[in-house]
């Protein structure tokens, strides 16, 4: 087996990934594979078809034994794709994995370049960094942390209980963490799902009430998460319990207190039913709702606005469980893995205000519809339109906030498919003539298509054009007290005006409004839409750049319940991998102090974020406290004598990358002024 | 050929050195290819965990190495993953971005950029942007103003090590440019044990000076009665200042046969370069001799202006001078059938390493006798310290400086104040009293003597030898500490440096990364 010693002679193997067309497509790989092959301490330089193959792989590690190699360099993807699987490779030939260096010519070269000429430059640029740079590479110990076996959930919608149950199911110990006061988010609200027309309550609660009773989940209603430290593994969450003012061990869910409340009739909009409802200061959202505890409204209850209520809740409730006193509660946990499926918001459409929501009472938003076709809705499934008629005619438009320049430029996926359930639903209800508005019927799904052909049937009316308008001027007598859709028909070519009774507005689906915040708090990023950003779009969907943190459901970007399920399925996989390995592997990236030089200057205390470094008294320097430490450097760029060093970035390591990206032959020298 | 042809012809390209946070930027990069946005293919990314890892020094030794630009790429404010990295990296960046303006190079040439994971768009559209204002700009290529130079020291050097080889027998690993050992002109420096001193007779020494102010000729008086029993070891055969020395009588020694020199100043004139040649050629050893000969000193400052300012000044604009006819010293004058030659003067000031090799360093301003005394002795001894050593501890000052304890753990910046400004409390650190001191990147073994004469150390040791730019590093050390976290706020605080080159840099230019003030012309003509 080759030495790994530092001290033995440089014996430098540099490997060139074509990628298929990817890289070669570009690059003149030949080339940099010739040139790299003269640079000093190269011993060999080699093209290959597929590095990261295991062929390719291969190639690495026999190089290593029968030439003797002692550091490694493949130019391939970014290493943030492969550096891990490289590493893992030259590990397997006999040498330390941190005696490598990954040159992204991928992503960073072929896939943003036209020019061959240029990119070949700047792919040997780059190689030569990486050859510099790798010379100064140490070998080092991989770090290794164990995996609190106790896992996070985030939002209860259905991708959260289906993730919660999962891991509960596989043995581990989950809490579920829902802010409102009752889980299943979206999905809870409707009536029927598409394509199939199953009831939601009837799929749902069973999955709620396993939730409720499932010895491994600690359900935490009506609670937020407030602070998040620590890393994979190793998770420290503080999460907050807003007082429900109700004791949750007691409340049997009879709902008799409702009934007693000194407010006969509810004054407060109903949050669960759109506010088609009014509820009482004292409240369950929905019949089913899990936990099956009522909530106090503080801001509507009397006791608590003057503190003279005949408190008739609390003479009715026979288990005692209204507690005016309940505070706030802060609860502490520890867990090794998180999954956030914190869900979706819809699109607001009183931002286009030429769609008159908000301005025509008949002008409904597709949430409130689905309250309204619901039999447990807030009017137990009969459609009665808000000025008390019964609709004949019905406008449903598509894509509102969806595929728009001036709002959100993505599909919103679920519209389409939804709005043909709605009208599927609406017709069933009211036998009233349908109308779709729609700019392309978006069915990919399985058993969608055909949803959408066995609607056709139905005799529901497909207008193809995007609305310009809902205004209620009648142009002619058959308008008188319509609200009129003003749109080109684009297969016939012609501008139609359709009355209707009621127009659906098939808002799509945003980030939720605090997704930047959550984002912050968990340490991860979003995409430029603002849904939370997966590490790959194909390879990692539900990973995120946070090790140990995964997302699933409508949080990643729009999608149906069963997309929702299907992902949630995936990060439990994910997390179980976690927790099942015991340990993962960190990057030894940790700053330490080169003792020798340290003066004990003290510039660098204040300036950890972990205040992982502290100062040894006894020695009068500096020590860093490598379990703290996260790596990020920013002590090391500040130590006044270099005696701060980090662990694979260190500063002779990037200065040899400067060097080597500067060091070609370009330089004048000729003519300058003595 | 000029320098303008040749750049055409090789038809120069902007060369961008771009530091990338993994987590944000580098990923907007990445996302950058995957949507297979193309750019400017001039970037060259070197990824790094935080943009708080970068280090002001990287930014300045990508210049000096021939960057025409460069770009540091960080989460936006509020998404740093370690919290506050980006603050601590603005700081330093605003600092930084202030003290290349008063070096003169363009601020279009370094930026920083808050680019998120998702921006994909953003990493095309700055570097498209920056490629383009670089272009109108020109070249910087820093390296070349001096590439000669150095193009001369490294020969020379690479024939002393060829000489040093064969006396030694083989070496053993060589590693690429590795940084230098000391400071000064990139050169790399094999540490090969020098000739020790054998024969029977007492080693030569000589001493020389060059652009000094005549200190570091003092401080050697300063060994006192010392003196006395040196001269009983050592044999002077050289020492213009103290005695009547010709340079013939340096000229007529053999190659090598000093043991010797210890020069001290920079160097300016052609008269310092030919005596530090005549000098080398004769020394087996040779020592730079104070913070002049080690990192440009004082006299370094003048890098700040050019050479035909400094003349302009001196011979018609100071306000003592009159000089109707606006007469200039020649280099060479015709008088008759005689030709009078004066040095001439360079453009810019050079320390003793920028002209020839340098075995040995001691700095200081002037260099204590402790340190001197201490210093020959080891060269003299058998088993003499590794070529290239400053023969100072290589620890900071704040190690043994007695205010040392006062010093708060965290301390928060509002505003610096020079030592005029306020009374001094004698028995508090500097620092902590909002007073710069450069202590934390300076050398110790001065004997803490501004300290203990209530005045903030100024920096004449020089860094330690981890440290490339002593300017750069305390820059960042002290900067990193601000109170402020917005642009406005760090740059009020860093405003109350009224003068960052010749606080940082004071006796430094020459020696740090940049070397001198760039004369760039702000726009192509
Ligand atoms: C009108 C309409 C009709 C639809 N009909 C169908 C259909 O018929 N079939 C179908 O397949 N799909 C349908 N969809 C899509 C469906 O709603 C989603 O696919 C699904 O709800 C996504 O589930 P989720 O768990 O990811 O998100 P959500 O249902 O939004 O659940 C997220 C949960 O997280 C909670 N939460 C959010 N933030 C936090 C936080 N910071 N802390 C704690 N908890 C938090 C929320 O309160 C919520 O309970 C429809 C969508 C709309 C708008
Ligand atoms: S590298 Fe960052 S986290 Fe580690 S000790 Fe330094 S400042 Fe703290
Ligand atoms: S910063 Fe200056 S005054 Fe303060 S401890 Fe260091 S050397 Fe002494």
């Amino acid at each position: 087996m080759p030495d790994t010693d530092s001290s033995h002679p440089l014996r430098i193997g540099f490997y060139i990934c074509h990628c298929g067309h990817n890289i070669a497509g570009t690059i003149d790989v030949a080339s940099v594979a010739h040139y790299a092959a003269a640079l000093p301490h190269v011993s060999v330089a080699r093209e290959y078809k597929y590095m990261c193959s295991d062929p390719g792989q291969e190639l690495i590690q026999k190089d290593i034994r029968d030439l003797e190699l002692n550091r490694i360099v493949v130019a391939s993807c970014s290493p943030l794709l492969h550096e891990h699987t490289f590493r893992q490779a030259v590990e397997k030939g006999g040498l330390n994995p941190f005696f490598f260096q990954m040159v992204n010519i991928r992503e960073d070269v072929s896939w943003v370049n036209d020019n061959p000429a240029a990119a070949t430059v700047k792919a040997k640029d780059l190689a030569r960094a990486a050859i510099f740079r790798v010379s100064h590479h140490r070998a080092l110990d991989k770090k290794h942390v164990s995996i609190h076996p106790d896992a996070l959930v985030v939002g209860a919608g259905i991708a959260g209980i289906h993730a919660a149950l999962t891991l509960a199911n596989a043995g581990k110990k989950v809490t579920l963490v829902e802010r409102e006061p009752t889980i299943g988010g979206h999905m809870a609200m409707f009536d029927k799902t598409f394509p199939t027309l199953d009831c939601a309550a009837c799929i749902l609660t069973p999955k709620m009430s396993a939730v409720r009773n499932h010895p491994n989940i600690r359900l935490l209603s009506y609670s937020e998460v407030k602070v998040v430290g620590g890393y994979v593994g190793n998770y420290k969450v503080t999460i907050r319990r807003k007082p429900r003012y109700i004791k949750e061990e007691l409340c049997v869910g009879c709902m008799e207190c409702i009934e007693a409340c000194v407010y006969k009739e509810g004054k407060t909009p109903d949050e669960f039913n759109q506010g088609l409802s009014k509820r009482k200061p004292i409240y369950i959202p929905f019949p089913q709702a899990t936990p099956q505890v009522v909530v106090i409204d503080p801001a509507t209850c009397i006791e608590f606005k003057s503190g003279h209520c005949k408190k008739t809740c609390v003479s009715v409730c026979d288990r005692g469980a209204v507690d005016f006193s309940q505070k706030e509660e802060t609860i502490d946990i520890d867990v090794g893995t998180i999954i956030l499926a914190t869900g979706y918001a819809t699109f607001d459409p009183k931002r286009l205000p030429y769609y008159g929501y908000g301005k025509y009472p008949n002008v409904y938003s597709s949430l409130e519809v689905e309250r309204l076709v619901n039999a447990s809705g807030p009017t137990a499934g009969e459609l009665i339109l808000r000025d008390g008629r019964h609709p004949k005619t019905v406008g449903i438009i598509h894509c509102v906030g969806s595929r728009d320049r001036n709002t959100n430029r993505w599909c919103s996926r679920t519209c389409c498919m939804y709005s043909l359930k709605l009208a599927h639903l609406l017709k069933e209800h009211t036998e009233a003539e349908v109308y779709n508005f729609y700019i392309d019927i978006r069915a990919a799904g399985k058993s969608y298509e055909e949803f959408y052909d066995k609607l056709l049937e139905e005799n529901i009316h497909f207008v193809r054009g995007r609305v310009a308008e809902v205004t209620d001027w009648a142009a002619r007598p058959s308008e008188e007290g319509k609200l009129v859709i003003r749109v080109e028909d684009t297969l016939i070519g012609v501008v139609r005006r359709v009355p209707v009774d009621m127009v659906v507005l098939a808002v799509g689906m945003e980030p939720s409004a605090d997704a930047q915040d959550v984002r912050r708090m968990f340490n991860i990023s979003c995409s430029t839409e603002g849904f939370f950003l997966e590490r790959h779009p194909k390879l990692a969907p539900v990973d995120t750049f946070t090790d140990g943190i995964f997302i699933a459901g409508a949080c990643q970007g729009p999608k149906d319940i069963p997309d929702s399920v299907a992902q949630a399925g995936a990060a439990a996989a994910q997390a179980l991998t976690l927790i099942d390995t015991g340990e993962v592997e960190l990057e030894p990236n940790t700053a330490y102090i080169a003792e020798e030089f340290c003066s004990g200057c003290k510039s660098c205390l204040g300036i950890c974020p972990y205040t992982a470094i502290t100062r040894d008294e006894i020695k009068g320097k500096a020590f860093i406290n490598e379990a703290l430490c996260k790596g990020c450097g920013t002590c090391v760029a500040a130590c006044p004598s270099g005696a701060i060093r980090q662990h694979l970035f260190e500063d002779d390591q990037i200065f040899s990358e400067i060097d080597g990206i500067l060091a070609d032959d370009n330089l004048t020298t000729a003519g300058v002024e003595r | 050929m000029n320098d303008k042809e040749i750049l055409e012809e090789k038809k120069w390209e902007p060369r961008i050195v771009a530091f990338f946070c993994t987590w944000c930027t580098y990923t907007a990069a990445d996302l950058a290819g995957v949507s297979r946005l193309r750019h400017a293919p001039n970037a060259r990314i070197i990824r790094v965990m935080c943009s708080g890892r970068i280090d002001p020094q990287f930014v300045l030794d990508a210049f000096a190495r021939g960057a025409d630009g460069v770009l540091i790429g960080g989460c936006h404010p509020g998404d740093c993953h370690y919290m506050e990295g980006n603050t601590k990296a603005l700081r330093r960046v605003r600092a930084l971005q202030r003290l290349l303006r008063d070096m003169g190079v363009h601020e279009d040439r370094f930026r920083l950029e808050w680019i998120s994971a998702s921006e994909g768009e953003k990493v095309k559209t700055v570097i498209n942007d920056m490629v383009e204002r670089i272009r109108v700009l020109g070249p910087l290529s820093l390296p070349a103003h001096c590439a000669q130079w150095d193009a001369e020291v490294g020969s020379l050097e690479r024939a002393i090590a060829a000489e040093q080889k064969q006396a030694d027998g083989d070496a053993g690993v060589q590693i690429p440019s590795s940084p230098p050992a000391a400071v000064g002109a990139d050169q790399t420096q094999e540490s090969s044990s020098l000739p020790q001193h054998h024969s029977g007779a007492k080693p030569k020494i000589a001493l020389y000076w060059c652009a000094s102010c005549g200190g570091c000729e003092e401080s050697v008086v300063d060994l006192a009665e010392g003196i006395i029993g040196l001269l009983a070891t050592i044999d002077i055969v050289f020492w213009p200042v103290a005695m009547d020395f010709k340079k013939s009588d340096v000229e007529k020694l053999g190659d090598g046969e000093i043991f010797a020199s210890l020069i001290n100043g920079a160097v300016r004139t052609s008269e310092q370069e030919e005596m530090a040649h005549l000098l080398r050629r004769k020394s087996r050893i040779v020592l730079a001799y104070g913070s002049c000969a080690h990192l440009g000193g004082i006299p370094g400052l003048a890098n700040q202006f050019n050479r035909d300012d400094i003349l302009r000044y001196v011979y018609e604009g100071s306000p003592s001078t009159v000089n109707e006819e606006k007469t200039r010293p020649l280099v060479t004058t015709q008088r008759d059938t005689h030709t009078l030659t004066i040095p001439a003067f360079h453009s810019q000031v050079r320390t003793l390493n920028q002209v020839i090799p340098v075995d040995y360093y001691l700095p200081g301003c002037p260099p204590v006798p402790r340190l001197l005394a201490a210093g020959l002795a080891q060269l003299l001894s058998d088993n003499p310290p590794p070529r290239g050593s400053v023969l100072a501890p290589d620890t900071a000052l704040c190690d043994t400086c007695p205010r040392k304890d006062t010093k708060p753990a965290d301390l928060q910046f509002t505003s610096f104040s020079r030592p005029h400004q306020i009374n001094i409390d004698p028995a508090m650190c500097f620092l902590a009293q909002g007073v710069v001191c450069m202590g934390p990147g300076t050398r110790g073994g001065c004997e803490a003597q501004c300290i203990n004469g209530n005045m903030p150390c100024s920096g004449c040791f020089g860094p330690p030898s981890n440290v490339k730019d002593q300017g750069a590093k305390i820059l960042a050390a002290i900067f990193s500490s601000l109170k402020a976290k917005d642009e406005k706020g760090i740059d009020e605080a860093a405003g109350t440096v009224p003068d960052p080159i010749g606080t940082f840099y004071r006796y430094g230019l020459p020696g740090s990364l940049l070397r001198r003030k760039t004369m760039e012309t702000h726009t192509k003509g």
